[in-house]
């Protein structure tokens, strides 16, 4: 493989077969001096000659974006999104693959994207997956923009010029469904306004003793079935999880760091508990419900311990986190 | 690109989408270039034959479902899983991949067999062999390897037809199989992408190629184009310092009957419609052309005639052939035909005279010579032909390593090459095309035949008829002119010219000889009748004689500036023996006989095209050698001085210019098509110059936004010319759309609202 300021050269199998088709031609050409033998051996120095030139626009021409559309959690897959922009106002960018470099041995992994074709100046948005491995604020797997076009005999490849940071949460597993039972028992269903209280969450399977005015009864009608509104405060339910003080790496600290965040995910997904968190001594997280505060918990237990401290989000300070977006 | 759809639809099979038109372009370029191998000679019919019919059947024939890459690399406990085909599917694939190994290496087997053991082409053997395996390949076509398999094999078969092949048809078929065979591989290429980034991607592909077709054939006539300038390049350009070989013409060519050792009677017939060309003459000693030569070019000759066949006998006269400055000199009775003044062509390209023939006492017109450049296709012979009497030869070798090749003489002035070579000849010939006049032949007398020329009044073994007839003929006749001319008179007189060879029935039975059939009883026949019937009727009155076989004439090419010898002037005449004046030229046959060749092509003044331009390609393609590229270097102004390279500016400055001056056109040209391909309002062109510079600043329009959406978006995103866009917006979509054409006034204020937004300062 040939590398040179930031691109690469690689020869494939049908790559070195045609190249030795070429000198044998080449050879035979020369040998005889049968002049369609130039003539064909031309032919297939200009193919080769026409590939380098088109590969070279097509990995010049690609611009890429990239961002992730879901959360992601360290050793879980999340969405991405890969924009690619042909900077070309009027060439063609054709069969291009946004890929991981493979010269770079890491865990971290993104699922290759291809684009048959993007018009002059235009773009195009290709969706893939990516998974990592450790939390915390890291860039995304070094990636790069190849071709083969025209013929697949020869790979061309550019590094990306910058490498978009996002914010990996902290991994999660699934929790004991008697752990969220724990934590509302005792506490009962809540009655008259404070069950209603908070925003309007979803339709759920009406159980016996919740209340008759719940019944979203449209819902009932359409499904044959009692179905109850549910809102997202749930009244006194609440739980404070706590976290021992640690250093990023220990392993009784990121066990505890994952079962913390399985157990926020479940218990504000789930079981829609008021959940806030200790750290120590201190109350981090003040108690409340939501996928705004389920972040708000996620992104301190995702940069808790490391060696730079827990502070503002990643998004405030022009990093990227799920949902936002930074130039290539 | 919807051609090239409904073309797929119709030869891609049972497919769809990009798998459907890359089948149809591994099978088009396929088809191109096992034409061009079967237009080369270089291919068994049979063989052609059954690929066609095989292809056909594995086009129209459903697929079997390609096993996935993914199964065959993960190993049995992947392949048990889901997804996974049924055993029995598997089985079967694997027991019809063991049955096409089997096929293939017992094919090989065979072909090594054939060519080995009963001596068959071995270049024909080893195409037959790759045909077979195209058709392997187009019923296992299901991935991309196979195609790029199939590519291979197209490219392996233009490259053979390209050595074999040096007709005009070659070009035009690798100018069509250029981009279909660079469109197959961009569009096996893509597909071969979906097989390596998996499933998702290969149905993307699948998908969206088709969609892109116009793009896709855009890209592979660029790349068709790279790669022919590529050609033409290295073709003009490339030092052809090699071994070199002279391929002027086919390498393989078709026999033509009546060279052998032994003519059977009638197969002249056969030939006398067919208008191929098969020899050029460029007369070197600057006549003025003739329409129409009227030279009897002499080939083989026999003395001996046996139940209607002619061969050669050990009592013929034996040549002699000597060598002086660059000429084979075929001796006259012992003595050399001239003095030779000049070199040859091949060695100094010069025209005029070379040879200055010998005086004959008694022959006024023995100085009367040509001097001629053939070139020949390989029509099966070894033969030379010269016109009239053959005095000298000279042949051009077809490179350095046929420089030693060696003329031999045979019977009867024979000229032949020793060892020849498969493929076409080019060399030289003098002849004294000059004959006795009748003052001089008749002169000669009827004197008595030496012993040394018996064997050339050996009289066929006839009946008695055939004598009484002969006697007839020349009764009264006391000179040997007067002879012949009897015989000449009689059979011009009482027998009628016939193409269609009318057999009497007795010589059908075998009773009668065909000599004797022709002049008792059908009373027509064509030349090779004539011929032989003059010979031996000459022979039964003690006239030597011997029978020739050649061309008669050659027809002048006014666009080629050549003269073109067919088939169908094969001719057969009679040589009668004049002692000192030596063997002179008679034709018995009727002129509308003699002819046959201005009638033979259907429409002669195409054939005359495709003559000439067949005839340039051979001469500018073809002969192309280093010769000629450093003369080009020097018409431009380089030339080679001892070691170095001198350059005459003056020269290669206007040369220069031209080139330079063609790019810009070329530039230009483009310019303006692009141009005039769009409407050209200049307010399209200041949104297209803003588009243009927005994305290079990385804040482009999106596919699906309008002027204001996008300045709606980049005031959402904080860009600082969100403002200055959002003004120019509001112009550009009320004056782009507006019922009437913009005046000049707003056209400034819209050029000053582009400036406001390209002027904002960046943050």
């Amino acid at each position: 493989m040939l590398t040179a300021r930031g691109r690469s050269l690689e020869i494939t199998k049908a790559g070195y077969l045609f190249i030795v088709l070429t000198l044998a031609v080449g050879f035979a050409a020369i040998n005889s001096g049968a002049n369609l033998l130039h003539v064909l051996f031309g032919c297939q120095i200009g193919l080769i000659i026409a590939s380098g030139l088109l590969s070279e626009n097509m990995v010049q021409r690609a611009i890429v974006h990239r961002r992730i559309t879901s959360p992601l959690h360290a050793g879980g897959r999340a969405a991405l999104a890969v924009e690619l922009r042909n900077n070309s106002a009027r060439g063609d960018m054709i069969s291009v693959s946004v890929e991981d470099d493979d010269r770079i041995e890491t865990s971290d992994t993104t699922e290759p994207v291809f684009s048959v074709a993007v018009p002059g100046g235009g773009s195009t948005t290709l969706h893939s997956s990516v998974t990592m491995q450790r939390r915390g604020l890291h860039p995304l797997p070094k990636a790069v923009v190849a071709t083969r076009f025209p013929f697949g005999l020869f790979v061309k490849r550019r590094e990306l010029p910058g490498r978009e940071r996002v914010l990996v949460y902290p991994r999660i597993h699934p929790v004991d469904a008697t752990a969220l039972e724990e934590a509302r028992a005792g506490q009962g269903e809540a009655r008259g306004a404070r069950d209603r209280a908070g925003e309007f969450f979803g339709l759920a399977e009406y159980r016996q003793g919740q209340e008759l005015r719940r019944i979203h009864w449209p819902a009932t009608a359409r499904l044959g079935k009692p179905v109850v509104r549910e809102f997202e405060a749930r009244g006194e339910a609440e739980r404070i999880l706590i976290l021992p003080p640690g250093v990023a790496g220990e392993r009784s600290f990121e066990a505890a760091i994952e079962e913390l965040a399985s157990q926020v995910v479940a218990l504000l997904r789930e079981g829609r508990i008021a959940t806030g968190l200790r750290y120590g001594d201190e109350l981090v997280v003040e108690p409340g419900t939501g996928s705004g505060h389920e972040r708000r918990l996620l992104e301190f237990l995702a940069l808790v311990g490391l060696e730079r401290a827990p502070g503002p989000t990643p998004a405030t300070s022009g990093e990227a986190s799920p949902g936002s977006e930074r130039a290539a | 690109m919807k051609w090239l759809e409904r073309l797929a639809a119709l030869f891609g099979g049972k497919r769809h989408g990009l798998l459907r038109l890359r089948d149809t372009l591994s099978l088009l370029q396929a088809a191109i270039a096992v034409t061009a191998i079967t237009l080369a000679n270089s291919a068994s019919l049979w063989a052609v034959a059954l690929t066609v019919l095989l292809a056909a059947l594995a086009m129209i024939r459903p697929l079997p479902e390609a096993s996935s890459p993914v199964s065959q690399t993960l190993g049995p406990e992947r392949s048990e899983g889901v997804g996974a085909q049924p055993r029995g599917v598997e089985t079967t694939k694997n027991f019809s991949q063991v049955l096409w190994t089997a096929g293939i290496v017992l094919a090989l087997g065979l072909s090594a067999i054939r060519a080995l053991v009963f001596g068959g082409e071995l270049l024909i053997c080893g195409v037959d062999f790759l045909l077979l395996m195209i058709v392997q390949r187009l019923f296992n076509r299901q991935r991309c390897r196979e195609h790029m398999q199939l590519l291979m094999l197209g490219a392996v078969l233009m490259i053979i037809a390209a050595v074999i092949d040096a007709e005009l048809h070659y070009p035009v078929l690798l100018t069509l199989y250029l981009p279909a065979a660079t469109l197959a591989l961009i569009v096996n290429h893509l597909l071969s992408e979906g097989e390596r980034l998996g499933k998702r991607v290969e149905f993307e592909v699948d998908r969206y190629g088709t969609r892109e077709l116009s793009r896709l054939g855009r890209a592979s006539i660029q790349v068709a184009l790279i790669a022919a300038a590529g050609g033409l390049l290295t073709f003009m350009a490339f030092p052809r310092f090699g071994v070199g070989v002279f391929l002027r013409g086919n390498l393989y060519g078709d026999d033509t009957v009546g060279f052998s050792d032994t003519v059977q009677l009638g197969g002249f017939g056969t030939i006398k419609s067919d208008a191929t060309v098969i020899m050029h003459l460029v007369p070197l000693d600057s006549d003025p052309p003739e329409t129409r030569l009227t030279w009897h070019l002499r080939g083989s000759a026999f003395d001996s005639y046996q139940d209607g066949r002619w061969g050669r006998s050990h009592d013929a006269r034996p040549g002699q052939l000597s060598r002086k400055l660059g000429y084979y000199l075929v001796g006259e009775n012992g003595e050399p035909p001239g003095e030779v003044i000049a070199a040859p062509y091949r060695f100094g390209g010069s025209s005029g005279t070379t040879i200055e023939p010998r005086q004959i006492p008694g022959f006024a017109g023995a100085n009367q010579t040509v001097r001629v450049l053939v070139t020949m296709e390989d029509i099966g012979t070894d033969l030379l032909f010269a016109a009239g009497r053959p005095l000298a030869f000279s042949l051009t070798p077809r490179g350095p390593i046929e420089a030693r090749n060696r003329l031999g003489i045979d019977v009867d002035d024979q000229v032949r090459v020793l060892d020849r070579q498969p493929g076409p000849l080019q060399y030289e010939f003098v002849g004294r095309i000059g004959r006795p006049d009748r003052s001089e032949l008749r002169a000669i007398g009827d004197p008595e035949v030496s012993e040394l020329y018996r064997a050339y009044v050996e009289r066929a073994q006839l009946r008695d008829e055939f004598h009484d007839l002969a006697v007839e003929i020349t009764a009264g006749a006391d000179t040997r002119l007067a002879k012949v001319e009897r015989v000449q008179a009689y059979l011009l007189n009482n027998y009628s010219y016939s193409l269609d060879q009318p057999l009497s029935e007795r010589v059908r039975e075998g009773e009668l000889d065909p000599v004797e059939g022709f002049l008792f009883e059908t009373k027509a026949g064509h030349c090779e009748y004539f011929a032989s019937a003059m010979a031996l009727l000459l022979r039964e009155v003690d006239v030597p004689t011997r029978n020739v076989n050649g061309f008669y004439g050659a027809h002048y090419n006014n666009l080629g500036d050549f003269y073109a010898v067919r088939q169908a002037d094969a001719h057969s005449w009679v040589e009668v023996y004049f002692d000192e004046l030596g063997w002179v030229t008679f034709d018995p046959t009727p002129p509308a006989g003699r002819t046959a060749g201005d009638d033979a092509s259907w429409f002669p003044r195409l054939a005359n095209v495709a003559d000439a331009l067949r005839d340039a390609y051979l001469e500018y393609v073809i002969d192309y050698d280093l010769r000629d590229q450093l003369e080009a270097l020097e018409q431009i102004g380089v030339e080679r001085r001892d070691r170095g390279v001198s350059i005459d500016w003056r020269q290669l400055a206007p040369w220069l210019g031209g080139v330079g001056g063609l790019g810009f056109l070329v530039v230009m040209t483009r310019r303006w098509w692009r141009r005039r391909r769009e409407p050209d309002l200049p307010e399209v062109r200041l949104y297209e110059q803003l588009l243009a510079t927005m994305q290079r600043r990385e804040r482009g329009r999106r596919d699906h936004e309008s002027a204001r959406a996008w300045a709606a978006r980049l005031s959402d995103e904080g860009a600082p010319e969100a403002a200055a866009l959002r003004e120019f917006a509001a112009r550009y979509e009320n004056l782009r759309f507006a019922a009437e054409r913009p005046s000049p006034a707003m056209l400034l204020e819209l050029r000053e609202a582009a400036r406001a937004v390209l002027d904002t300062p960046r943050s």
